[in-house]
């Protein structure tokens, strides 16, 4: 059945706990590599800025050069995937679709939920409603926890009751809790969910294939076109069933709402998905992703006992097919919910746990190496590729902010006299200054995305919270080190040290 | 619409690649302080940073107008210089100006920290009375009268040894720099690790323990010029004079205040106060 590798039971390994013997070992050596090499660039260019601050002077500034042409060049695929997200929101989907046979497709949405307000999840349906996508080809599946006790419940019978009959059905599951080899969270709920789902559709006589499974969050609304954009997609690939499909998430539901640092750090993640969906052989998928029921079925569903499922998908399912498959960008949105919690403080803690979870996508990369080691189907090219786009993404994260805006003063103030007199000592702020000077132009341009995206602005809000939303951007260097740098470290550090995380649902609750 | 295809991303990538492979041989070597001469050579050259500039001041070097290079608030960094010795005047309307000679080497920024002080000085007086229709006398008065009640502007502050303060045996410190004077001698000396000896104790080479100031007759109160500690106080027959350690070049001797019946005393390092004749002045610039 798995033709990645000879043995299967290595598929769904969640950490090194998980192994025995040598490949516990190796396993867990992988886990410390991320950590241990962010913390070697970071200590080394500490002892070094006291012990060679000439070195680490050059070092900095060719990195500070690194950093703006990386910006200049990322910033290319931004503006062309902006071109792209505005052609294809502006694309008559309806009209495309009708060019091929799509009518035996049918939708399955998974929407997993805790605690989150009946209101947050009414929104989505009725987003889900909105779609020009004909609801009776519409499956919902309402994915609570039996840990969230009696609300859950109380919303999932409200909402069947309100939506059960518009849809083609509406099946509401229980994630039973507490279940063994199991961590709580997304993963295990939306499999759990798909499983009853697969049965359902069964019971309905529907093939797996002709179903794509939209793996949401409760606050996912999609754009209007979401579906028929998605079928096109899926439809008109030459390997459909080994490919994922990723929209693009917007956080606009709740923009105008949340403070600007909320709304730079998520609009971050926006473009970071936009500039990935430009490079799709880099791209993995994240949050709200779809996939063909068969190919789910076939990969055995997302993985049970980790946090970062969104992700691993995507590498599980690159394994699976020795290699061979992909994500394909939509480039279209889905709109979901910025972070924000009841004070700002809350706020600043939400988005730094929110970001914590998702850097805690490290530990795809044990996974992934670990998977390749044991792969030899896989080609050593395509390997390399993979692994040095993602620990280079990780160790980016991680890194480079630091040793822009904090590390590369280092030299200066710790570096001795010796270096103090040297023509490269004062030299070393001027030049730092001037390229981060240049690099700024990259604000700029995520000031004028972001504005061409944002939603109409609610009652009661004046031009002046527009202009907000034009200087936020000056937050940037604030923001890539707190909620990009250091929750990186935070998650980085946890594997290399074996202290897995837990699954953190992010408080949807406080926007109304 | 599709995404780019791979030919473009290569090019994107490899006309990157290109530009900071290009880049980098030419910013390393510039931040380093290299640069190209007329005849496109590649020469090491050097800088001068000179501290303690008001921003109004106009910077001379080998008699030409520097165009302003600031750098720090208050510092002046004038880089591209070919190792050689060069003279540099720090001009302002209302001060003196201080000029140096300084040696630039390959690669390195000499340092120097100019000295700017007005030709007429900004004083305020310390009046005995807080107002002449009560009576009350201020209490600042008092408590700086009592400064200049001692001999001389060194002997006030001998609270922790019997020597007299200011003589080699129990000499002032400032941040690791000693000062004392002998006879008609001033002297100045580094105290603290020989690695870490300050720029102004380095002509053709270093040395911890320097004359810094000769007269024919005997020196009165020394002490260090507020807020620095490379610049003496100095009491000489017509005037209380502030000249400056460095003695990689003729070392500048300013007038701050002339009276040959003032005398002064330096409270924390910070605040200079000045008697003359029978009133008391704070001064101010």
């Amino acid at each position: 059945m798995f033709n990645g590798f000879k043995d299967t039971s290595y598929f769904h390994i969640g950490s090194a706990r998980d192994l025995k013997g040598k490949d516990r070992v190796l396993y867990r050596t992988l886990e410390i590599f991320p950590g241990l090499l962010t913390w070697s660039t970071i200590i080394g260019v500490i002892l070094f800025s006291y012990k060679a601050p000439l070195f680490v002077a050059v070092f900095i500034i060719i990195f500070d050069t690194y950093w703006l042409l990386k910006t200049a060049y990322l910033s290319i695929y931004l503006r062309q995937s902006w071109r792209r997200l505005r052609y294809n929101i502006g694309v008559d989907w309806t009209r495309r679709i009708d060019l091929i046979k799509y009518d035996h497709i049918f939708h399955l949405v998974i929407l997993p939920f805790y605690d989150e307000p009946e209101k947050v999840a009414e929104e989505s349906i009725q987003g889900i409603l909105a779609a020009r996508w004909d609801p009776k080809k519409i499956i919902i599946v309402l994915a609570s926890e039996e840990k969230a006790g009696k609300s859950a419940e109380v919303t999932s019978h409200n909402l069947k009751t309100r939506y059960g009959n518009l849809f083609f059905d509406f099946l509401v599951t229980r994630h039973p809790a507490d279940i063994p080899s199991e961590i709580a969270g997304k993963g295990s709920n939306i499999t759990y969910a798909a499983k009853a789902a697969r049965i359902l559709l069964t019971s309905h006589g529907i093939r797996p294939h002709d179903v794509l499974v939209s793996a949401f969050d409760i606050d996912t609304v999609p754009y209007v076109h979401y579906f028929e954009c998605l079928t096109w997609h899926f439809l008109t690939h030459a390997d459909r069933f080994r490919a994922s499909y990723q929209p693009v998430p917007f956080y606009n539901n709740n923009i105008w709402q949340v403070p600007a640092i909320s709304r730079v750090v998520a609009t971050s993640g926006t473009f970071w998905q936009m500039i990935q969906q430009e490079r799709p052989d880099r791209l993995a998928t994240f949050s709200s992703h779809a996939i063909s029921m068969a190919t789910l079925e076939k990969i055995n569903y997302w993985q049970t006992n980790i946090v970062s499922e969104d992700s691993r998908i995507f590498w599980n399912a690159l394994m699976f097919h020795a290699g061979n498959y992909e994500v394909v960008p939509l480039s279209y949105p889905v709109s979901m919910d910025a972070n924000v919690g009841t004070s700002f403080w809350q706020t600043i803690k939400n988005v730094y746990k929110q970001q914590r979870r998702w850097s805690w996508g490290v530990e795809n990369v044990p996974y992934a190496m670990f998977l390749f080691i044991k792969s030899p189907q896989i080609g050593m090219l395509k390997k390399i590729k993979y692994m040095f786009a993602l620990v280079e993404g990780f160790w980016s994260l991680a890194t480079n902010s630091l040793v822009i805006f904090i590390l590369g003063w280092l030299p200066i103030i710790i570096g001795g006299g010796e270096f103090h007199d040297t023509v490269l000592s004062f030299n070393l702020p001027i030049i730092t200054r001037n390229l981060m000077w240049l690099s700024m132009f990259g604000l700029v341009l995520s000031a004028i995305i972001s504005l061409s995206f944002l939603p109409a602005a609610p009652d009661g809000y004046k031009p002046r919270h527009r202009f907000y939303m034009i200087i936020q951007w000056l937050l940037v260097p604030l923001t890539l080190t707190l909620f990009g740098a250091i929750p990186a470290i935070d998650a980085q550090t946890r594997l290399m040290f074996g202290k897995y995380m837990s699954f953190w649902v992010t408080p949807k609750h406080t926007r109304f | 619409m599709k995404p780019p295809s791979q030919v473009n991303r290569r090019f994107y990538l490899f006309f990157f690649t290109l530009l900071f492979l290009v880049a980098v041989p030419i910013i390393v070597p510039f931040a380093v302080g290299y640069r190209l001469d007329k005849n496109f050579k590649l020469v090491a050259t050097g800088g001068i940073y000179v501290n303690g500039i008001a921003r109004d001041s106009e910077v001379f070097l080998n008699g030409k107008r520097v165009k302003d290079s600031r750098f720090y608030d208050q510092g002046f960094f004038v880089q591209n210089l070919r190792p050689d010795t060069y003279f540099i005047i720090v001009a302002r309307s209302g001060t003196w100006s201080w000029s140096k000679k300084l040696e630039v080497k390959e690669g390195k920024v000499t340092l120097a920290h100019a000295v700017q002080i007005s030709q007429k000085p900004t004083v305020r007086e310390v009046v005995p009375l807080l107002s002449a229709a009560t009576s009350t006398r201020s209490s600042e008065y008092e408590r700086v009268s009592a400064l200049f009640n001692t001999e001389s502007a060194i002997t006030f502050l001998r609270a922790t040894s019997s020597l007299p303060l200011g003589s080699e045996a129990n000499p002032i410190l400032k941040r690791k720099v000693s000062l004392w004077k002998k006879g008609s001698v001033l002297y100045a000396g580094w105290t603290g690790e020989s690695e870490n000896v300050p720029y102004f104790f380095c002509a053709s080479e270093c040395s911890a323990r320097t004359p810094i100031f000769v007269r024919p007759y005997e020196l009165g109160g020394i002490d260090f010029m507020p807020g620095r500690f490379d610049v003496a106080l100095v009491k000489l027959e017509d005037g209380i004079y502030a000249i400056e350690l460095d003695k990689r070049s003729e070392q500048n001797t300013i007038p701050l205040y002339m009276s040959a019946t003032a005398d002064y005393r330096v409270v924390n390092g910070e605040t200079l106060y000045i008697k003359d004749g029978k009133n008391l002045f704070e001064y101010v610039e």
